[in-house]
C-alpha cells in the first residue's frame, strides 16, 4: 500500500483541505517538522503514515482512515498496523531500527505513536526536560523515583531517560544505552571505570549492586545504609561487629543494671556519621599500591 | 536585566507544565503560522527567597537574591513547500547560568545535518561542611601551627579524643582506676577549655559542589540512499570539590573528611557507517571514551600527629575503545534476524603513589604502574518471526565477556601510618624481603573477569482479538576469575539462572489495556569459602612456627575455611598444625597468610551477588480510557527473593509498588491528572559478632566473674563459648517506604494559560536490628581497684537498639501563568515553593562531641521552606 499513496503536496491536499489550521489539534504543525519538509523526497505525506484510505476520502464522517494514531479514537489502530506504518520507512532504511522486534517495548505492545507525537513542533519525548513525563505515563515508579532525596538531575533534564537507555532496543539487557551496566554508568562516571590496582568486586560485577538510580532515601543513591550496606557481605575484623543505634546521637541510650551508659560515651564509627566509608572512602577502587583495604 | 540573565540561576526545568521555549496560543491560528518554522525569545527577572545548597542542588537556585530569565529558540530555512530541504536551528536555555545550554544545527534534509552544544551541569553537595584543614581547593591539606591534639584531659591526656571538642560532651565523669566515678578536676577541665579554644575557630566553611561544562559537535552524512555515516566529538571538563573520608591511623581508626578537588577531563568520539544493500543492514561503529584526572594525588597531614602526613592516590586516568558491528536481515513471515557483537580495550598505567610519597611502601613496587588492560567482547544474536497468524516468536542469545588481563604482582604495606612491628613468619623466604614485620601485608592484586551466556526463547499467541498470551524461558551462567592469580578468587566460580515466565496482554478493547506477567526464577552456584585466599599468596607457603604445610594445604585437608571450626573450646588441647592454624578452635590467625587484618569471613555466609536465589516477580498494569473524558491507569508491581542457602548474609530482599492515576480532560481547555505511588522495600540480613574462644574466667579480678544476660552465666562459660555463642547472632531489617502524590492541573481560557504541578515525597528509612553485645562492666578493674561486691555482674549483656528513622518530606508547588495580550507577545509568570523536612542520623554523628575517633565536619541535613518566582516576556517572531 504504500507504494500507491500520493506523498506530494498535491496528494496531502486531499487531507488538509478538511484537516486544515482550524481542526481541533495543529495538524499542518507537521509541516515544520522533518515529516514536513517536501525538499526531501523520503518524507511520506499524510498518506503515508495514514494509508491511502479512500474509503474515508468518500465518506469522511462514517468511515475512518486506514491506520488511526488517535489514542482516545474508538477507530484507534491495532498497535500493529501503527507500528507498521512508522516501521516502512524506520525499519527499510539506513537507519533502520535493528533492535526494535523482540525488545521489550514491541513485546509488551508499545506503539511508535505512544512516545512520539508526528505533528509536534518539539516533541515532549525529545526534549530532555519532559521526556521523563513521557517515559513515566508507563513508568511511573521509576518518575516518582526521580523525585527521591538522592537522584540524578532528570526533572531538570541534564540526565534523561535516554541518557541510559535506548527504548527502541539495544545490546544491553533492560534496555540500557551500552553493552552493560557499568559501561552504562562510566559514560559520566569515566573516573570509576578503572581498571584499578585494587578492585573491588560488587563494583566491577554490576554498578547496582549497591546503587539504585532511578532515586533513592539514602545519598549518594544507595539501596541500602551504611554500614548495613558493607556488612551484607563482610563478616570479618570489625565488620562482624554488631553495629546498631545504641547510644548513636539521636539513638536510644541503653543502658546496663539501669545506670550506667554503656558504650555512650563512645559510639563506633564505624556505625555513625560516615561509617565505613570514613575510612574505606576509596570503594570503588584503589589504585595505590597500599589501597588494598580502599583507604587509599 | 542583562547581567541578570547572563548570571543568574535557572528555571525551566520548573516551566515544564508551560516550556518558555513553546510558541505562544496565537488567538485565531493561520495556515502560515502553523506551517513557517518560527522564532521565540523569552527574557525576564525572577528571585529566591532563601538560600540552600539543596533547593538548588542542580538547577543553580542556591542563593537568594534575583536571578534572570533567559531562553530562545530560533528555526529557520526553506518553506515546507519548496524543493529546497535547507532548515536551521538555534536553541539556547537558562543562558548564561550555571545550568545553562546552548545548541545549534544547520543541514540540507537527506543529505546532511551538522549541530554543535555547548551545556554546565552543577551539583551542590554541602553548604555546612566544616574543616580545619587548610588548602581547600589544592591537593596539599595542611592543619594551622595552632592545632592542639584534641583530648578529654580526665579519661587520657595524651589519646586524642575528638569528643574534647565538645564543651559537654568533653566535661563528663570517668571511673578511675579505682573504679571510682569521679568528676574531671578543674586542671582537667582548663586542657580541654584550652584545647576547644584553640581549635574550634581553625574550623571553616568550605562549600562543596561540582560543575560538569561539556561541548559537543557533530555531523551526520547521507552520502547515498543507502549509505549513511554519523560522527559527534565530545569535551567535557568537571572540577570543584567534595568530601572524602581519609583515615590516618589504623591503629585507632582515626578518621578525617577532606574536601578534595575534583579536575576531571572526559572526551568521547563515535562513528559509524550504516549500509544497505536490499533487505540487508550493516553497521559498523567506534566508541572512545578518554578520561583524564589532573591531580595525581591527595597529601594530608595526620590529625593526630602532625609530624605525619599521609598520601591518598586518585581515580586513575583510563581509555576505553570499542569497535561494534551490526547486521540485520529480513525475510519472509516478518521473520528478522540481527546479529551484532563488538570488542573493546580498557586501559589504565597511570604511574602508582611511590615510597617516597608513602611511608607505607617501604618495602618497594614491584612495578611502576598497574599496566592495566580489560578486553570486553560482546556476541548477541536475535531471530523475531511470525511463522503462524496469531503467532510471535523471539529467540535471543548473548555472550558477553569482561577480560580482565591486568598482569597480577605482589604488593607489601603497611596499614595507613602503622609502624611496622614484629617479624612476618614470611620474612626472608620465598622472595620475600627479611625485614617484613609481623604486621606488614602480603597482598596479590586480584583482576575480576566474568563471562555472561544468556539464552532466551518466547513465543506470543492471539487467544482473542487483540489479546495475547505469551510463554518465555531464559538462561543465564556467569562464570566469575581471576586470570593470574594463584587460586580460584571468585565467591562462586560460575553461577546459572533459570526464569520461566508468562504474561497476558490486552490492548484497547472498549478502551480497556491490561498485561499482567509472573516469572519465576531459581540460581545456583558452587560457593566457595575460601576465595579470600586468593588475595594473599603466602597462604599457599609454610610459614616459620612450626607449620608442617601452608594454610591453603591445611584448609583442603581439613574440609574448613578462615573461620575454622564451629565449636568451643577442645576438649583435649590441639596439636600439631590444628594447634598453629586454629588455636584454640578459633579463626585462623591472619599472620599466617601475611595479613594484618582478618579477612575470613563467617562459616556460611553468602554473598546476595552470587547466592543462591530463588525469585518471584509479578507485574500488573491497568489502563481504562472510561471516556474521552476520563482514564484511570493502576499498576502494581512485586519482586521477591529468596537466599535459600544463606546462613549468614541477605536472606530475604522483597519489593513492591502500587500506583494509581486518574486523569480528566476537556478538550485543550482543562486538564487534572491525579496520581498516588507507594512503593517499599525491604531486606533481611543475618550476621554474628562472634569471638575468640577462650580460657578467661574473670574480668578485672579473680572474683568478678558473674554475666548479666546473654547466653551464660558466667565470664569462664561465655569465653570458651565465644565462637559459638547464640547471644551473638544478630539481624537486621533494612526497610525503605515511599509514598508520593500529586495532581498536575492547566487550564486555557482564550488567551490565558495556566497550570499547576502539587507534589508531595515522602521517604522513610527504618533499620531494625534485633541481637545484642557483651560489655564489660566498668566498674570491674584490676587491683588495686576494688572487687566487685558480691553477686555483682562484671559483664552486662546489652540489646542491640533499632537505628533512628531516616525521613525525608518534600513538598512543592509550581504554578505556572501565560497570557498572550498581542498576537506575537506572551507574559508568562511562574511560582515555585519547596518544602524539605530531612532527618538523617548520619549528619548528628558529624557534629562536635559525637565520635571519639574521627574528626567532626559539622554538616547539617537540608531542612528549608523557599519559595522562587519570575516574569518573563516571550516574543515570537
Amino acid at each position: 500500500a504504500q507504494a500507491q499513496v500520493d506523498r506530494s503536496l498535491e496528494g496531502d491536499k486531499k487531507c488538509t483541505m478538511c484537516h486544515d489550521e482550524n481542526w481541533t489539534k495543529p495538524i499542518l504543525t507537521i509541516y515544520q517538522t522533518k515529516h514536513g519538509v517536501k525538499g526531501d523526497k523520503r518524507t511520506p505525506g499524510c498518506q503515508g503514515c495514514h494509508g491511502e484510505s479512500l474509503q474515508h476520502q468518500g465518506d469522511p464522517g462514517g468511515k475512518s482512515p486506514e491506520v488511526v494514531f488517535g489514542k482516545k479514537s474508538k477507530n484507534l489502530s491495532t498497535v500493529a498496523t501503527r507500528n507498521a506504518s512508522c516501521l516502512a520507512c524506520h525499519e527499510n532504511d539506513t537507519l533502520a531500527r535493528s533492535h526494535w522486534s523482540g525488545s521489550k517495548h514491541e513485546t509488551h505492545g508499545v506503539a511508535c505513536n505512544d512516545c512520539h507525537d508526528g505533528h509536534a513542533i518539539t516533541q515532549k519525548v525529545l526534549n530532555p526536560v519532559t521526556q521523563p513525563q513521557v517515559c513515566g505515563s508507563c513508568h511511573k515508579t521509576q518518575l516518582a523515583q526521580s523525585h527521591r532525596f538522592s537522584r540524578h538531575p532528570i526533572l531538570e533534564g541534564k540526565v534523561t531517560c535516554s541518557s541510559c537507555h535506548n527504548v527502541h532496543g539495544s545490546d544491553g539487557n533492560t534496555l540500557l544505552a551500552k553493552e552493560t551496566v557499568n559501561q552504562t554508568c562510566t559514560t559520566c562516571h569515566a573516573e570509576k571505570r578503572g581498571p584499578f590496582l585494587w578492585e573491588h568486586q560488587p563494583v566491577t560485577d554490576s554498578c547496582i549492586n549497591c546503587h539504585t538510580p532511578h532515586g533513592s532515601n539514602l545519598s549518594p543513591l544507595l539501596k541500602v545504609k551504611v554500614p548495613t550496606l558493607c556488612q551484607t557481605c563482610h563478616t570479618s575484623d570489625h565488620a562482624k561487629n554488631l553495629y546498631s543505634g545504641a547510644n548513636l546521637p539521636g539513638g536510644n541510650v541503653t543502658t546496663a543494671n539501669g545506670q550506667i551508659p554503656l558504650g555512650s560515651l563512645n559510639p563506633p564509627a564505624q556505625g555513625n556519621a560516615r561509617g565505613c566509608l570514613g575510612c574505606h572512602s576509596t570503594i570503588h577502587g584503589s589504585n595505590h599500591p597500599a589501597g588494598a583495604k580502599f583507604q587509599r | 536585566l542583562l547581567l541578570l540573565v547572563f548570571f543568574g540561576s535557572s528555571t525551566q526545568a520548573y516551566s515544564q507544565a508551560n516550556p518558555t521555549t513553546a510558541a505562544p496560543a496565537a488567538t485565531a491560528p493561520t495556515a502560515a503560522s502553523q506551517t513557517t518554522p518560527g522564532k521565540t525569545a523569552d527574557f525576564g527577572v525572577g528571585g529566591v527567597s532563601g538560600s540552600s545548597y539543596k533547593f538548588g542542588e542542580y538547577n543553580g537556585l542556591q542563593n537568594s537574591g534575583p536571578f534572570g530569565v533567559g531562553n530562545f529558540d530560533f528555526r529557520g530555512g526553506a518553506a515546507y513547500d519548496s524543493n529546497s530541504a535547507w532548515r536551521w536551528q538555534m536553541k539556547g536555555t537558562d543562558l548564561g547560568l550555571e545550568t545553562r545550554s546552548l545548541y545549534a544545527e544547520f543541514g540540507k534534509q537527506g543529505k546532511f545535518r551538522v549541530y554543535g552544544s555547548y551545556s554546565e551541569m552543577l551539583a551542590n553537595r554541602s553548604d555546612s561542611f566544616q574543616t580545619p584543614y587548610l588548602g581547600a581547593g589544592t591537593n596539599n591539606f595542611t592543619l594551622p601551627s595552632t592545632w592542639l591534639l584534641p583530648v578529654v584531659a580526665q579519661k587520657s591526656a595524651t589519646a586524642q579524643n575528638f569528643r574534647g571538642l565538645d564543651p559537654i560532651a568533653g566535661s563528663g565523669s570517668y571511673y578511675s582506676t579505682a573504679g571510682v566515678l569521679t568528676a574531671p578536676t578543674a586542671a582537667q577541665l582548663l586542657t580541654n577549655a584550652t584545647i576547644r579554644a584553640a581549635d574550634l575557630p581553625l574550623f571553616h566553611n568550605v562549600n562543596l559542589s561540582t560543575k560538569r561544562t561539556k561541548v559537543e559537535f557533530g555531523m551526520k552524512l547521507q552520502l547515498a540512499s543507502n549509505v549513511y555515516v554519523p560522527v559527534s566529538y565530545s569535551y567535557e571538563h568537571k572540577s570543584g570539590l567534595k568530601a572524602l573520608g581519609a583515615v590516618t591511623s589504623q591503629v585507632s581508626e582515626n578518621s578525617v573528611i577532606l574536601p578534595i578537588p575534583i579536575d576531571f577531563d572526559t572526551s568521547q568520539a563515535n562513528a559509524a557507517v550504516f549500509y544497505r544493500f536490499k533487505q540487508l543492514l550493516v553497521s559498523a561503529a567506534y566508541y572512545g571514551s578518554y578520561f583524564t584526572d589532573n591531580i595525581n594525588s591527595y597529601t594530608y597531614q595526620d590529625v593526630a600527629d602532625l609530624t605525619k602526613s599521609a598520601t591518598l592516590a586518585t581515580a586513575p586516568s583510563n581509555q576505553f575503545n570499542q569497535f561494534t558491528f551490526t547486521a540485520m536481515e529480513k525475510f519472509k513471515h516478518n521473520a528478522k534476524l540481527v546479529v551484532s557483537g563488538s570488542y573493546g580495550r580498557n586501559t589504565q598505567d597511570d604511574p602508582f603513589i611511590t615510597a617516597a610519597q608513602n611511608g607505607q611502601l617501604a618495602f618497594g613496587l614491584p612495578t611502576a604502574s598497574l599496566h592495566g588492560l580489560v578486553v570486553s567482547s560482546l556476541v548477541n544474536a536475535k531471530f523475531t518471526a511470525e511463522p503462524a497468524k496469531k503467532w510471535n516468536v523471539v529467540a535471543h542469545y548473548r555472550y558477553a565477556n569482561r577480560d580482565n588481563q591486568t598482569p597480577v604482582n605482589t604488593y607489601y604495606f603497611q596499614d595507613a601510618n602503622e609502624s611496622k612491628s614484629g617479624t612476618s613468619a614470611f620474612a626472608g623466604l620465598y622472595g620475600n624481603p627479611a625485614t617484613l614485620g609481623s604486621n606488614t601485608n602480603i597482598y596479590a592484586n586480584r583482576p575480576y573477569s566474568d563471562k555472561t551466556n544468556q539464552a532466551e526463547g518466547e513465543a506470543e499467541y492471539a487467544i482473542a482479538k487483540k489479546q495475547w498470551f505469551a510463554g518465555e524461558y531464559k538462561w543465564e551462567k556467569v562464570d566469575r576469575s581471576c586470570p593470574g592469580s594463584w587460586i580460584d578468587c571468585s565467591d562462586a566460580r560460575t553461577t546459572s539462572e533459570h526464569t520461566l515466565g508468562a504474561s497476558w496482554n490486552k490492548t484497547s478493547v472498549a478502551g480497556f489495556t491490561g498485561r499482567a506477567t509472573y516469572d519465576y526464577s531459581w540460581r545456583r552456584g558452587a560457593y566457595n569459602e575460601n576465595a579470600f585466599l586468593a588475595l594473599v599468596p603466602m597462604a599457599n607457603q609454610v610459614p616459620t612456627g612450626g607449620a608442617s604445610q601452608s594454610l591453603y594445604s591445611f584448609l583442603k585437608s581439613t574440609g574448613l575455611n578462615g573461620f575454622g571450626p564451629l565449636t568451643n573450646l577442645p576438649g583435649v588441647a590441639l596439636t600439631g598444625d590444628a594447634a598453629i592454624y586454629t588455636p584454640l578452635n578459633n579463626a585462623v590467625p591472619q599472620g599466617l597468610y601475611g595479613s594484618r587484618n582478618a579477612i575470613n569471613e563467617l562459616l556460611g555466609l553468602r554473598r546476595y551477588t552470587v547466592a543462591d536465589r530463588n525469585r518471584q516477580k509479578a507485574f500488573v498494569d491497568l489502563d481504562w480510557q472510561a471516556t474521552e473524558k476520563f482514564t484511570l491507569h493502576a499498576n502494581g508491581e512485586a519482586d521477591s527473593n529468596d537466599f535459600i542457602n544463606s546462613t549468614y548474609g541477605v536472606k530475604k530482599d522483597l519489593f513492591w509498588e502500587a500506583t494509581l492515576d486518574a486523569s480528566y480532560t476537556t478538550a485543550n481547555a482543562f486538564v487534572l491528572d491525579v496520581y498516588y505511588t507507594y512503593d517499599h522495600k525491604r531486606m533481611r540480613f543475618r550476621g554474628d559478632a562472634y569471638g575468640s574462644n577462650s580460657t578467661t574466667a574473670f574480668v578485672g579480678q579473680a572474683a568478678d566473674t558473674l554475666v548479666a544476660g546473654g547466653c551464660f552465666p558466667t565470664v569462664a562459660t561465655k569465653n570458651a563459648s565465644a565462637k559459638i555463642d547464640p547471644c551473638l547472632s544478630y539481624t537486621k531489617d533494612d526497610t525503605n517506604k515511599y509514598d508520593t502524590a500529586g495532581f498536575t492541573l492547566s487550564k486555557s481560557a482564550g488567551n490565558l494559560q495556566l497550570a499547576a504541578q502539587v507534589l508531595y515525597n515522602r521517604g522513610r528509612s527504618y533499620t531494625e536490628v534485633a541481637g545484642g553485645s557483651y560489655v564489660n562492666n566498668p566498674l570491674a578493674l584490676a587491683a588495686p581497684a576494688p572487687a566487685l561486691p558480691a553477686g555483682t555482674p562484671a559483664v552486662f549483656y546489652i540489646a542491640a537498639q533499632n537505628y533512628p528513622t531516616i525521613r525525608d518530606d518534600e513538598f512543592t508547588i509550581t504554578p505556572t501563568a501565560s497570557y498572550v495580550f498581542k498576537k506575537k507577545t506572551t507574559l508568562k509568570a511562574f511560582y515555585l515553593f519547596q518544602k524539605m523536612m530531612s532527618s538523617d542520623w548520619a549528619y548528628l554523628g558529624m557534629q562536635y562531641g559525637t565520635g571519639t575517633n574521627y574528626l567532626p565536619s559539622n554538616e547539617i541535613a537540608p531542612n528549608y521552606a523557599i519559595s522562587a518566582g519570575g516574569l518573563s516576556l516571550l516574543y515570537a517572531f
